[in-house]
């Protein structure tokens, strides 16, 4: 693989009560790093994202008003939380994000200076 | 404190691997085939499960996925969820993490009591199915008035 391992280190330990983890899916290519996290219930209104000194924070509330008396239960929609520490050789101020379907896509593209280049060889 | 909340984690990253292992998610197929029960016993999608006087209710997390591949069907008493949830693809790319399921889902569910299978209602928000199935008018509460003499 021509690429760089970047390092995401998870900073996990200071999780709020409750809250769930999402399960994400974090790719690099040449152009940047690709984050997707699963946050099903997570309108664009309840979701934050966060960098701060090179960490990544996502935070996501769902308003589940919740119908009935419940007969079975396998999940509780209530908060999400995960934070990761990013690489340096991002440029945080071009970092875009969607939203769909309950899913975040976050796109954060490296700067100029990391982004890997080929070198032509003059021969004479 | 804290040590509470970490296995609180590890327990929800262990349940996500055991649930990928059977279910045949992601990309982990070396346990393949044989013995395996498998995608109809699987325990994706999560569902919950509600009622009340007029309805059942069911919420299935299904994020990421186009509400037109979701095929719901409700028969015999049995609601049955299925689905497929595409990959990334995967080429031309260095994975740090990689989670997130994919592949075929079913899940069936037994219903509790009768409904009026004509009437399903079902809705795809925010990655969220909610489907409203109405109790057939056998399966409703029916109050009784106790005349005094």
């Amino acid at each position: 693989m021509a690429n760089q391992d970047m390092t995401i280190r998870n900073d996990d330990i200071r999780i709020p009560e409750r809250a769930v983890r999402p399960a994400v899916d974090i790719y690099e290519t040449e152009e940047g790093l690709n984050l997707l996290a699963d946050l099903p219930g997570v309108g664009k209104d309840g979701l934050s994202i966060d960098i701060d000194q090179g960490v990544l924070t996502l935070r996501g509330d769902v308003d589940d008003p919740g119908r009935g008396k419940s007969l079975h239960r396998e999940f509780v929609l209530g908060s999400y939380y995960r934070r990761f520490t990013l690489p340096n050789e991002l440029d945080f101020d071009k970092v875009s994000a969607e939203l769909n379907d309950g899913v975040l896509t976050l796109s954060m593209p490296k700067s100029e200076a990391a982004k890997p280049r080929k070198i032509d060889i003059v021969t004479h | 404190m804290m040590r509470n909340l970490d296995i609180f984690t590890e327990l929800d990253n262990l349940r996500r691997e055991i649930d990928r292992a059977f279910t045949g998610m992601g990309r982990t197929n070396a346990l393949e085939p044989g013995f395996l029960p498998g995608l109809e016993s699987g325990r994706y999608p999560q569902l919950n499960f509600s009622e009340d006087e007029q309805n059942f209710y069911a919420e299935a997390l299904v994020p990421g996925i186009d509400a037109e591949s979701l095929d719901l069907n409700v028969m015999r008493g049995v609601l049955s969820l299925s689905g497929e949830r595409k990959a990334v693809n995967g080429k031309d790319k260095t994975w740090h993490r990689r989670e997130r399921g994919a592949g075929k889902f079913m899940r069936t569910v037994e219903l509790p009591a009768e409904v009026d299978a004509d009437k399903v209602k079902a809705e795809y928000a925010k990655g969220v199915l909610t489907v409203t199935l109405p109790k057939a008018e056998s399966a409703k509460p029916k109050r009784i008035t106790i005349k005094a003499s």
